[in-house]
């Protein structure tokens, strides 16, 4: 159920607002038939949720049709211009860079980037808010980006370094396929970091746009010798506090 | 280190330097052929030389003359760096199948761990941690944590990249290695305190009177461990997963029978009765608070006096929950 100021929503009206089938519409959906209460404070809240989970689905989409490669840490790699590779493998913005632009420039000049799938996963986080704040907003909420997995996140998206456990999942979503008997010399294949992008698709970054399936069997070649656990998907998901953002959206909108 | 007790190799390697290393090598070899694959089949021979000396065995085709640990750790250099075609000249790596891979194994580790000479964000390191994660998983190792720990904790110091080694480490599903993290909590190095925190799950202390705090904080984590040892399983949660990853937590329905479990998988090590089975039907549907009071209790009466444990154990849950909380709420 959606609450909207302590109000129960009548979803006809929202609905209207999106074509059939859409993302925002399974969501909407989702929530209006769950036992959970999705509380927000305004219509606005709530369709401020629905437009980040599609610009996260649309980076996810972007990073995968373009030429980002799959590195592990040791041989990450990102354009000097922008960013720094830092000892531990992460990049960290260059002084004197706008970070609006450090970002687009993952994906204009993507063949010159490579990570693995948790600090993709970051990266569509920021390329979905670039997409709604304006870029001058983006440079002041963002100043200092590291892109390292989910290790020092900003604090304004530092909930979705964190995973917890849910009754309800949403396109959008982050979920992770845990793979417990990984290959010991293979720890990049102990689980994958995907974004839920509806319809049982899902994109995790060095494996591809898939559906379930295909990721445990990427994952289950990638066992110990030997192995008796098959690679799963969790049931917990990582979400950014659409709240808080869109409270920084209202603000950086009445600035400008 | 003892100069004198290095082999002929890594005197030179030491002393000198890689490029040296290398350069004397490919010379001798190419003189005398046997005198200097005598040298790198030296028992004695520490792994960072035959790393080092990796593209003169392959340019001279030396292969065929090294000895079984040279061949068993260059087995493990190309599964771990993936490469085609060194694996194709040495054969395939294969694991637990002799004991001369876990030998080898041992022997990188031993020789190969602390030297830093190519930095460590580079292909040495990722063999010293596969190879650390050979160990702690598929060899169930446990006398290299302590190493493990440490190098950890160095090389947070130093900005190094170190979520493979937490995550080999972990690998090891030992509870005892976490007193190897606790240690830490004590360190004057605010970046050793954090780690350790972060490891452990905990809290990290207020500034103001940190050793105090962390002295109580290294009791406490001592002591939650000493009670929980028997129930604590791997949540296999890392740094790849999450940012607040908590890798042990307690088995509250272990705990409350008083019954071991496996760290690794979460099974019991002792076989419940039928009345054990059917208490914890109902406990592990009551809410996580009042699971906490009876595990908690359950515990420690149970340490205390096994007889009034079992009649304590008996009684209705409800009947428990009330005895539990009056004595705890009495200390």
């Amino acid at each position: 159920m959606i609450i909207i100021n302590n109000q129960p929503l009548e979803t006809t009206s929202i609905m209207e607002e999106y074509p059939p089938n859409s993302i925002e519409r399974t969501i909407i959906e989702t929530m209006s038939a769950s036992n959970e209460r999705y509380y927000y404070n305004s219509i606005e809240q709530l369709k401020f949720e629905l437009r980040m989970r599609r610009e996260i689905i649309n980076a996810a989409e972007a990073l995968y049709n373009s030429d980002f490669h799959f590195k592990v840490f040791r041989d990450s790699t990102c354009n000097p211009a922008y960013w720094m590779r830092t000892n531990d493998g992460g990049f960290s913005l260059q002084p004197r860079v706008r970070p609006s632009d450090a970002i687009r420039d993952i994906f204009t000049n993507s063949t010159m980037y490579g990570t693995e799938c948790a600090t993709a996963t970051l990266i569509l986080y920021y390329k979905a808010l670039l997409e709604i704040y304006p870029a001058e907003a983006f440079d002041k909420i963002f100043p200092r980006i590291y892109l390292m997995n989910w290790h020092n996140i900003d604090r304004q998206i530092g909930e979705v370094g964190m995973v917890r456990q849910v009754n309800d999942f949403f396109p959008g979503d982050r979920r992770y396929f845990a793979n417990p008997d990984v290959d010991p010399t293979t720890p990049e294949w102990q689980g994958e970091n995907v974004i839920d992008l509806g319809n049982g698709l899902y994109y995790g970054h060095g494996i591809g746009r898939f559906a379930a399936p295909k990721f445990i069997e990427v994952l289950n070649e990638n066992r110990i010798e030997g192995a008796d656990e098959s690679a799963y998907l969790m049931d917990t998901a990582g979400r950014p506090d659409f709240k808080r953002l869109y409270g920084l959206y209202e603000k950086a909108v009445a600035i400008s | 280190m003892n100069r004198q007790s290095l082999s002929a190799l890594d005197q030179i390697r030491v002393r000198q330097g890689k490029a040296r290393l290398q350069k004397i090598f490919h010379g001798l070899a190419l003189r005398n052929r046997p005198r200097a694959l005598s040298y790198l089949n030296e028992e004695k021979l520490q792994f960072p030389s035959l790393y080092l000396l990796m593209p003169e065995i392959r340019g001279l085709d030396l292969y065929e003359d090294l000895n079984p640990r040279n061949i068993e750790a260059l087995k493990t250099c190309a599964k771990i760096l993936d490469d085609e075609n060194l694996g194709m000249r040495v054969g395939p790596f294969l694991q637990q199948d002799n004991k001369t891979t876990q030998q080898t194994l041992q022997w990188i580790f031993a020789t190969g761990a602390q030297w830093q000479g190519q930095g460590k964000t580079g292909a040495y390191d990722a063999v010293i941690d596969g190879v650390t994660a050979l160990l702690t998983r598929a060899y169930e190792d446990k006398n290299v944590l302590p190493a493990v720990a440490d190098m950890i904790f160095t090389r947070n110091r130093q900005g190094y990249f170190i979520h493979d080694l937490v995550w080999a480490f972990f690998q090891s599903f030992d509870p005892d290695a976490l007193k190897l993290v606790a240690k830490h909590l004590l360190s004057r190095n605010s970046q050793d305190v954090e780690l350790a925190c972060k490891l452990l799950h905990l809290p990290l202390p207020q500034e103001t009177g940190r050793g105090a705090d962390m002295q109580k904080q290294y009791q406490d984590y001592l002591t939650w461990l000493e009670e929980n040892k028997s129930f604590l399983y791997f949540t296999r949660e890392y740094f790849h997963l999450t940012s607040d990853p908590q890798p042990v937590d307690v088995d509250m329905s272990a705990k409350y029978v008083c019954k071991r479990i496996s760290p690794k998988n979460k099974k019991t090590l002792e076989p419940l009765t039928a009345g054990e089975q059917r208490s914890l039907q109902v406990f592990e549907k009551m809410p996580g608070e009042k699971q906490k009071i009876l595990s908690d209790y359950s515990y420690k009466i149970h340490e205390q006096d096994l007889s009034l444990w079992h009649q304590w154990i008996q009684k209705q849950l409800g009947e428990q929950i009330i005895i539990a909380q009056a004595e705890l709420e009495g200390n």
